[in-house]
């Protein structure tokens, strides 16, 4: 299978080429088939690839294309990695690109760069598989910042609508805000190791564990980890860098499933899990990540809540979600942030493909306020819409249900300072999400028409759209079972080569093996076992009981349940007033319509600070100051020069005349100085 | 006295220089200008022969000979010159020539 | 092969153009013009085989040596190492596409035009090949003249301004490197009793620290104001603005390379002691340069100055990444050099491209021209983001080893310089939105825009029920109608032609020279790596670090 790893990025990418080059004049609406197809055979390999993968315990695979940058010491190659945890991103990535494909021929049928959008997917799909496949640090960097090229573009796709624009320059930059962090860890880590591979013996990994005995500080370790968090946060959306996310739904609904939903926008909690042997080090950054994820899930969760746009809603869910992920990671649960970031990629993309479905058959209408009784207009949207929806707000047994409570118990029981708090919040958040998710199902598909049925004219959408929907629809439901029974399901077996620890050798052993087990309660390897023998009492404490991962069952499905009956109390029956709760509440209702006044403070204090400096340098100091100086250098030679032409009176006797006491005067210096004349 | 030194000449030499170098500073007309400096001329040409017959070589002489015919060439050129600019000025006052200084 | 003079072919090949030129009578446009692309083109495929025969190795080659002026120890002497084989590439590249570029563009005074463009090629070309500091000289100043009369003769509005600050700015600091030159050959003479300009004799020297001092200076302002570096930049802008496209593309790509060059050659190994004193500096300069650079950027109302102050920020990566001492800043400096010269002067191009068509510079006169020039705006994007450093692109590559190089020799400096791209993608992206995006003025306001004016509601509103009707064709253009009201400034863009052939010819080579050095930068550093290690190791003998 080695040889063939390359094929998995080819395809997409010679789809991409073929329908940039040509679309315009000779692919057109084929297009879409090209892509399709490149696509589904990405899908193929990668899936005989997780076959081949799964079939001995710590198999990985390679292949080694060309060297890219060889500087001194500093050397890049391009190589093809794949471990579990690859391949479990290449099969999320490869299945939902290829709905989404299929969905986008139908989605995208009348526009007019309907081949430019052919081009930009495949571009998008080859960028992230191509992150996935990543074996060092700096390759993954290039393709980090080529997923933040293809949201540009596609959120820019629309590039009439000035929204669109402003949006997608909004997502760039903000991403350029992480990237920047990303990259100096990426320096920061080659001038500590000295390589940016991630594995083999001289890898970064196997220093990282070792960075005790290298003569690297814990401080370094901690830098590393936060800068490299720094990208994380940029590209998954978490704060304070999350404000892009919501504005990059002006990109086609297609876009928002595919990579501000399902794929790329998790591309930072892949590259922290991927990185975690460094994250392991340091206590402290966990603690930041932790802390991060926990208030980013909380603080998109409320703004969730007071939206009515659809898009948006979902938009913020996805923030939230992305939150539950990250401080998964950063309690050190991290299959549970993997297992949670599959089963997202699925339900979320599900949503956000049921969300266009609807804006397809409501002429492109947002307003949750202008719709509602969509039930009865299209059926299988709903049904599809319905079960997202409560994989979402983490109904048992759907597939959310399992992934996010792993995360909450996992966080619970680690022995992270703030896993407790984490857990909590999460659960608090829990019961936010069963709310907006089912304000949104509510206001959307119940209760009567809130639209002009005269003019709107609701329609199922067509069998390109509907079977994607019904299709993802499968996984929203049932992926969790491969995570069944919690902590110890084929999925949490399958991924434990990636998170084992290698045998701990430094002074942070007990904490790191601490730290890991939470993942491995029963089937611990062997080194592990050593280190948990030194800290019997601590690994007691961290394993987690049946009866822990039961009571947190119980706890979350009370939580969803009471949290979708409040929706129905206050969108269905209208016990609850929502007007009447925030007028109480006015305060906080600001705060969350105004998104916590985050995009209000970027641009005061900090885009326009920045730009009237950048006026003051221009105006000022490079016309005035410097400039100012050259041309004053120069008028002041012209000024001199004015004076002196006048000496230039065009009389020849004056001229005669200086000529005549030129040479008296220097006849008179030469007798008086050097002549014995007169001596 | 009853013999004449070379510095008598070198006196001789320097008055008629001296008017006419007078003569280049203040008069106006190019054409006595002109002709001051052929005065100038011929006071160095005095000065030459007096040096040489002092230093009793003919240097001063072969010299002469050679101002003498630049100068003919000059007057040539010279007169040529105010004729052109007395025809196309109708003057030949030297302060109503000032075309190339603004 | 071995004896074949093939630099002398290079640099005379223009030359020979421009005297054919000179001579034919009555040479008509037509007839100038194809003998500059020919001359131009035979230059370029002689420089291509100069780079296929060149070994990998840190030796001078193809080097021809005539004595010349014996009794003042000048001699005719050119060479290439790694360094100078690729920027000569560059310019060959560079001068042909300026010289087809300038096809149909060049109406007045063309045979003029020809020769002083080639005039200029054959003096760029010199500067990189010669070995003797005569020679160097005399090709350093004779590529000056050439390039004020384009901007002089063939520029816009305010053309002779900035011909004479281009000239004085750049005599100026040429003038103090005659005399450094002057003060090392006299220096080299009492120490050897020898006479000689040749460089490589010069550099078996030895110098006092105040005399490197102070000539490193003379010959650093010299190539300063060549790069250019804060604070004597201000001539750049002006005359980018000014210059003809051809002459901006020149200029950007290949006159910068320039002083860049000339610290690579002379600098760092003729006076380390001099390097090393001023070396601190230099980064502190290089650093603000690439900051103020892109601040400027930022607030530029003006398109082609925009771009002109972008280059001064990438211009800093390279002065910062000679001065570092690393490996990674001087792959990094080469490979900024090269990827500026793609995509700055493909930028120029693009903007010549929309002048010609608009004529005027002014951003806000422009507006969704993606819609009637869809191609030349792919190539406007693809630049766009190899200028800001998209990884897989050229700029990238050298952007970041020049800031990991800095790393390591200070951390605060490699800070700032990283976040730079923060702002570089801010000002090119936005400039993109401002020109690229958004609509024509014959164009609807599109219904689905969040961020529509109060007047751009009414004027749909007024115009029918697109806010209700059925999807709108979003991109074909469909909802055309006279009712449009323009924005401010705007120019109608409705009739503007997309590239035509001859553009296609010129973007397209740097387009895939663009993508190629980004995805496989490999063979530029087996070219130029044994180089950089010999100047390195002449640099660090003094430094030891």
């Amino acid at each position: 299978m080695e040889h063939y790893l390359f094929l998995i990025p080819l395809l997409p990418l010679v789809a991409f080429v073929i329908n940039l080059l040509l679309g315009r004049w000779v692919v057109k609406h084929a297009s879409a088939y090209i892509a399709q197809v490149a696509m589904f055979g990405s899908w193929v390999v990668s899936v005989l690839v997780f076959f081949d993968i799964r079939g001995s315990s710590d198999k990985v695979l390679e292949q080694h294309l060309f060297t890219w940058i060889p500087s001194g010491t500093f050397n890049v190659p391009v190589t093809l990695h794949v471990d579990q945890l690859a391949s479990i991103m290449l099969l999320v990535v490869t299945t939902v690109s290829t709905l989404v494909f299929v969905y986008s021929k139908g989605y995208m049928a009348h526009d007019g760069g309907f081949y430019r959008f052919f081009a930009y997917l495949p571009l998008f799909a080859f960028s992230m598989l191509m992150l996935v496949l990543a074996n060092n640090l700096l390759l993954l960097y290039v393709f980090w910042e080529a997923v933040g090229l293809c949201s540009y573009l596609l959120i820019g796709f629309w590039f009439r609508r000035r929204s669109a624009n402003e949006a997608a320059v909004k997502a760039f930059v903000v991403n350029r805000v992480g990237d920047v962090g990303f990259g100096l860890g990426i320096m920061l880590t080659f001038w500590t190791f000295g390589t940016v591979d991630f594995y083999g013996p001289d890898g970064i990994f196997a220093k990282a564990a070792n960075h005790a005995a290298l003569g690297v500080s814990g401080g370094t370790m901690t830098a590393i980890a936060l800068l490299l968090f720094l990208g994380a946060c940029g590209k998954s959306a978490q704060f304070p860098l999350h404000v892009w996310l919501p504005d990059a739904m002006e990109g086609p609904t297609p876009v928002s499933a595919l990579i501000h939903a399902a794929t790329m926008v998790t591309a930072g909690v892949y590259m922290v899990a991927r990185t975690h042997p460094i994250y392991l080090q340091s206590e402290s950054a966990l603690v930041v990540v932790a802390l991060i994820g926990a208030f980013t899930s909380f603080l998109a969760a409320t703004i969730a809540l007071v939206q009515y746009d659809l898009k948006k809603v979902i938009a913020y869910s996805t923030i939230s979600q992305l939150g539950y992920m990250v401080f998964a990671l950063g309690t050190g649960a991290w299959v549970a942030a993997i297992f949670h970031l599959m089963t997202h990629a699925f339900f979320k993309g599900l949503l956000f493909l049921g969300a266009g479905s609807v804006m397809h058959g409501m002429h492109d209408e947002l307003d949750m306020r202008k719709m509602g009784g969509l039930r009865k207009f299209m059926p299988i949207t709903f049904w599809t819409f319905l079960i997202a929806s409560f994989a979402n707000a983490g109904l048992i047994p759907f597939a959310g249900f399992w992934s996010k409570d792993e995360a909450i118990v996992g966080a619970w029981a680690s022995a992270s300072s703030v896993g407790k708090l984490a857990a909590v919040v999460g659960l608090i958040t829990a019961f936010l999400t069963a709310l907006y998710m089912f304000r949104c199902v509510f206001m959307t598909f119940f209760k009567a028409p809130r639209f002009n049925p005269e003019a709107i004219h609701p329609h199922e959408s067509g069998a390109w759209m509907a079977v994607p929907l019904v299709i993802l629809a499968v996984p929203a439901a049932l992926i969790g079972f491969i995570g069944f029974p919690p902590e110890n399901g084929p999925f949490q077996h399958f991924l434990e080569p990636v998170f084992e620890q290698a045998p701990a050798q430094t002074t942070h052993a007990n904490e790191q093996a601490s730290l890991y087990t939470i993942q491995e309660p029963a089937t611990t390897r062997t080194a592990i076992a050593a280190a948990q023998a030194a800290t019997a009492t601590e690994t007691h404490e961290t394993h987690v009981s049946t009866a822990t991962t039961v009571t947190f069952g119980i706890i979350s499905t009370i939580i969803a349940v009471s949290g979708i009956f409040v929706a129905y109390l206050t969108y269905i029956t209208g016990t609850i007033s929502a007007t009447a709760i925030g007028a109480r509440f006015a305060p906080l209702y600001q705060l969350f319509v105004n998104k916590w006044y985050l995009d209000e403070i970027y641009h005061n204090y900090i885009t326009m600070p920045f730009y009237n400096f950048a006026m003051f340098l221009w105006r000022i100091v490079d016309v005035k100051i410097i400039d100012g100086t050259v041309n004053g250098v120069a008028a002041l030679i012209g000024a001199i020069s004015q004076r002196m032409r006048t000496v230039q009176t065009g009389l020849l006797a004056n001229y005669a005349l200086g000529i005549a006491l030129g040479m008296v005067i220097i006849v008179g210096i030469y007798l008086a100085g050097f002549s014995t004349l007169f001596r | 006295m009853g013999h004449l030194g070379v510095e008598h000449y070198l006196f001789l030499s320097a008055i008629l220089f001296i008017i006419g170098l007078m003569g280049v500073l203040v008069r106006r007309n190019l054409l006595i200008i002109f002709m001051c400096v052929e005065l100038m001329m011929t006071a160095v040409n005095i000065s030459l022969v007096a040096f040489g017959t002092a230093t009793d070589t003919l240097n001063g002489q072969a010299f002469v000979v050679f101002t003498v015919a630049v100068a003919a060439a000059e007057a040539a050129v010279g007169l040529g010159i105010i004729l052109a600019l007395s025809r196309r000025g109708k003057t030949v006052d030297v302060d109503d020539m000032h075309s190339l200084r603004d | 092969m071995d004896n074949f003079p093939i630099l002398s072919t290079i640099t005379y090949l223009p030359l020979l153009g421009a005297l054919v030129i000179f001579f034919m009578p009555r040479a008509t446009r037509e007839t100038s013009r194809l003998i500059a692309v020919v001359a131009s083109l035979l230059s370029m495929i002689a420089s291509f085989v100069m780079l296929g025969a060149f070994k990998h190795n840190n030796t001078f080659q193809f080097t021809e040596h005539k004595t010349w002026l014996k009794d003042l120890g000048v001699s005719y002497f050119m060479g290439v190492d790694g360094i100078a084989v690729l920027l000569i590439v560059l310019t060959t590249i560079l001068c042909a596409i300026s010289i087809i570029y300038s096809w149909d563009t060049i109406n007045v005074r063309t045979r003029e035009y020809y020769i002083a463009i080639l005039l200029l090629e054959t003096g760029m070309l010199g500067v990189f090949m010669s070995l003797d500091l005569f020679l160097f000289y005399i090709f350093w100043e004779l590529m000056l003249i050439p390039m004020a009369l384009l901007i002089g003769i063939w520029g816009h509005e305010d053309r002779v301004y900035a011909a004479v600050k281009f000239f004085l700015y750049t005599l100026f600091g040429s003038l103090l490197m005659l005399v450094a030159i002057v003060a090392l050959y006299q220096s080299y003479y009492n120490q050897t009793g020898t006479h000689t300009l040749n460089i490589l004799t010069l550099q078996g020297g030895h110098y006092g620290h105040i005399f490197q001092v102070w000539v490193f200076a003379a010959f650093f302002i010299a190539f300063a104001v060549k790069i250019p570096m804060f604070p004597v930049h201000t001539w750049l802008p002006d005359a980018h603005v000014q210059a003809p496209t051809a002459g901006s593309v020149i200029l950007a790509a290949v006159m910068l390379k320039m002083g860049g060059y000339g610290m690579l050659r002379f600098s760092l190994p003729l006076f380390p002691d001099g390097t090393n004193y001023w070396r601190t500096f230099v980064i502190v300069l290089s650093v603000i340069a690439i900051i103020y650079g892109a601040f400027l950027s930022l607030v530029q109302p003006d398109w082609k100055k925009l771009v002109a102050y972008s280059s001064v920020s990438h211009m800093g990566f390279v002065t910062l990444g000679i001065f570092i001492h690393n490996i990674q800043g001087m792959d990094g400096s080469m490979m900024v050099m090269l990827a500026h010269g793609f995509n700055t002067g493909a930028l120029f191009l693009i903007v010549g491209i929309a002048y010609e068509r608009a004529h005027t510079l002014r951003i806000n006169a422009f507006g969704g021209l993606a819609t009637p020039m869809p191609v030349w705006s792919a190539f406007f994007v693809l630049f766009m983001f190899a200028s800001i450093g998209l990884p897989g692109l050229s700029g990238f590559v050298g952007e970041f080893l020049v800031t990991l190089g800095t790393w390591h020799y200070n951390k605060v400096a490699a800070i700032i310089t990283f976040c730079v791209v923060i702002i570089a993608a801010w000002y090119l992206l936005w400039l993109v939105q401002r020109v690229v995006f958004g609509r024509t003025i014959h164009q609807l306001p599109e219904p689905g825009d969040a961020a529509l004016t109060p007047a751009e509601r009414a004027q749909l509103a007024q115009v029918g029920d697109h806010g209700h009707g059925p999807v709108p064709t979003l991109i074909s253009g469909g909802s055309h109608d006279a009712h449009a009201v323009p924005a401010e400034g705007q120019l109608d863009s409705t009739n503007w032609p997309d590239l035509s052939l001859k553009e296609l010819i010129c973007l397209v080579p740097l387009a895939i020279l663009t993508i190629l050095t980004g995805v496989y930068p490999k063979p530029i550093f087996d070219i130029a790596d044994p180089s950089f290690h010999a100047v390195l190791n002449g640099a660090m003998r003094v430094i030891g670090n």
